[in-house]
């Protein structure tokens, strides 16, 4: 989970542009739609396009979204149980 | 006042106004089902114009103007327009006060990355699609062309009404036209924006806008009033303002959209207006952030009505193709329905049109909104007299 | 003429001026047209992550306005009398070929975050976010760079509005080239 956790982390930095962002900088907790990162729904749609493309996850209702993003545990959880890559 | 001389729609539901305005005046919608548009897996709802006509039509206008170039179908649908336009103002396309004003999002989008060489590069560009556009008409003046997202028509009309008004050119030929491509459908999609089922503007079941293709020409002209033919359509005024919150989402408060119907409303009262024709695109927000703005505006008792239901979302033809059939609703002193909606489901309590509904005043408010955070507003009037 | 000019920045051949002076100068750097814009961004020791997010249209006319509104502005008052009227000839085609790429591939995954840059007025939604400007936003193509017929539209537009003051300019950004003027102008008050 720790591994699938850092990998998402990367991940994030990466597609959403994050400059100045570490892996360590990301609490595993943390909100990261409101508060910490801050993210916006751009955001949210092109993580969707990261579950497709990484994990093969196909998800159809943006609002699912918000509850699967919450934070990286959140999302590293729900990547485990669903991916298809 | 800067009049409307002549007008043109070209769309799913027909190749004139008129036959626009009387397909929409039954009830009619060009909206059709694709299962997969352009190889997307995701089905779409979308409206398009009828390519065989189309070219029927082009046709016997490239023999009569004697040209023989290749034309793109978005330049088609735009010359088309135009043409039909001209037939009913008394214009010379020749002049050098006569200028192009182009409203498009994506123009000739489907060129970009094509192997092929069909068309000359000038296809590729938006200046240069304008060009071939107004050169099709054997004029020379330097378009302009106006790409300001889902806002660009009434931002072209205003753009054109000021040059009108400068005096430096006396006529203004305004067209708007955007046509269904891989590239918008996709992108729209990666937003999980569109519905694939006839939107429903306003509607508590709203899930998302249709797309649509079509152009609409209208003809601008500064007349004295007493000198403007029956059922005259006027622009009174516009006004264009910026949310400042968000790329492409709304403002919560409806902050740029309030601002800009305040301004267009100076030296009215919501008590002249007989519609606000909304822009409607059946999208969560949008829909909710206009029936803020308009409560904000003190227009809450004014009807209200949105035309997506009937041809989707026409992007850089939209504003001027709303318009128009709004001012030949107006005309007869009618307001449409609006197509799809049948409870409401935004916050505030607005009149939204859901029979025809006669009405006896003659302004209209023609509102949109898009991404880059812009709003755009029209105040249109009729002048069912002559002088 | 009711307005008047009251500074102006250009990016243009890997140079960032400012009025008549060169700020930066990385004309001989083996650089992309990304590293250039970061390059000014870290120069100019400016704070605001969103720029990253940015295409390089929306980069360039953000650098050019901070340059323009440094000390100038309030950016956290909004103002419905300031506007944005922009202009260029090539709309928002590298974001247009950045986004293609994402559908065009062996593997389908079209981005939002490319896609909705594909139009050029974003620039008008970004700098507006930023400075807090209510007023008109619009961008206009036209075939080439010609500041008088530019001129002549930003005087239609003080003819017909309230605005007191617009941040304007040309941005032309494609094929790793910028080809930047922006300026800021204000509206001419007749003396009493």
């Amino acid at each position: 989970m720790e591994e699938l956790m850092l990998e998402l982390k990367n991940e994030i930095i990466k597609v959403l542009n994050l400059e100045g962002i570490k892996p360590e900088d990301i609490n595993d907790d943390d909100e990261m739609f409101s508060k910490g990162l801050g993210l916006d729904s751009i955001d949210a749609l092109e993580l969707i396009v990261m579950l497709e493309k990484n994990y093969g996850i196909k998800l159809t209702d943006p609002a699912k979204g918000k509850e699967i993003f919450k934070s990286i545990r959140v999302m590293a959880k729900y990547v485990a149980e669903n991916r298809k890559k | 006042m800067i009049v409307i001389t002549g007008d043109n729609i070209i769309s799913a539901l027909g190749f004139t106004s008129e036959e626009n305005y009387l397909n929409f005046r039954r009830g009619k919608s060009g909206l059709r089902f694709h299962k997969s548009l352009f190889h997307l897996e995701e089905p779409v709802v979308a409206s398009a114009v009828n390519n065989r006509l189309l070219n029927f039509h082009f046709t016997k206008l490239a023999e009569a103007y004697n040209n023989h170039k290749n034309y793109t179908h978005l330049e088609k649908m735009a010359i088309i327009s135009i043409a039909d336009a001209l037939k009913q103002s008394k214009t010379d396309m020749k002049s050098k006060k006569v200028q192009l004003f182009l409203s498009t999002t994506k123009g000739n989008i489907f060129l970009l990355g094509s192997k092929h060489n069909r068309y000359p590069s000038s296809a590729s560009t938006l200046a240069g699609t304008a060009e071939r556009i107004a050169g099709f008409f054997g004029n020379e003046t330097e378009p302009v062309v106006i790409s300001n997202a889902c806002t660009s028509g009434i931002c072209a009309l205003i753009a054109a009404r000021r040059a009108v008004m400068s005096k430096r050119i006396d006529t203004a030929v305004v067209v708007g036209t955007d046509m269904l491509s891989h590239f918008v459908t996709s992108g729209f999609q990666s937003f999980k924006a569109l519905s694939s089922e006839p939107c429903k503007p306003f509607d508590k079941e709203r899930k998302g806008l249709n797309l649509g293709e079509a152009a609409a020409t209208m003809i601008l002209q500064n007349k004295r009033e007493n000198k403007t033919a029956k059922n005259s359509v006027c622009l009174e005024a516009g006004a264009i303002s910026n949310d400042a919150n968000h790329i492409s989402g709304p403002s919560r408060t409806g902050e740029g959209l309030f601002l800009a119907l305040q301004s267009c409303l100076q030296g009215f009262k919501p008590e002249q207006i007989a519609i606000v024709n909304a822009h409607g695109t059946a999208t969560t927000y949008n829909d909710e952030m206009e029936s803020i703005a308009l409560t904000r505006a003190g227009l809450t008792k004014v009807p209200v009505n949105a035309l997506k239901g009937y041809l989707g979302h026409t992007l850089g033809a939209a504003g001027i193709l709303e318009s128009i059939i709004t001012m030949r609703s107006l005309r007869e002193g009618l307001l449409l329905p609006t197509k799809g909606f049948n409870v409401s489901g935004v916050t505030y309590p607005i009149d939204i049109v859901k029979e025809p509904r006669h009405t006896d005043k003659s302004y209209a408010l023609k509102m949109l909104s898009g991404f880059g955070g812009c709003n755009a507003v029209m105040l249109f009037s009729i002048h069912h007299d002559t002088k | 003429m009711n307005v008047h000019i009251v500074n102006s920045c250009h990016i243009v051949d890997r140079k960032f001026q400012y009025g008549e002076k060169i700020l930066i100068d990385r004309s001989n750097e083996q650089e992309s047209l990304a590293e250039f814009f970061s390059a000014i961004y870290h120069e100019m020791k400016l704070a605001y992550p969103k720029f990253f997010k940015m295409d390089l249209l929306c980069k360039a006319g953000f650098l050019a306005s901070e340059a323009l509104t440094n000390g100038n502005i309030d950016k956290t008052t909004p103002k419905t009398d300031m506007g944005l009227i922009l202009f260029n000839s090539v709309s928002s085609l590298d974001a247009d070929e950045k986004y293609q790429q994402t559908t065009s591939g062996e593997e389908y995954f079209p981005s939002p975050a490319l896609f909705v840059y594909t139009l050029p007025n974003i620039i008008t939604g970004e700098l507006s976010i930023r400075n807090k400007i209510l007023g008109e936003s619009m961008f206009y193509v036209l075939n080439k760079y010609d500041p008088d017929r530019i001129m002549e539209i930003i005087t239609d537009t003080f003819n017909d509005s309230t605005l007191c003051s617009a941040l304007c300019g040309w941005l032309d950004v494609a094929n790793e080239e910028a080809n930047v003027h922006m300026f800021l102008v204000k509206r001419n008050h007749s003396p009493q």
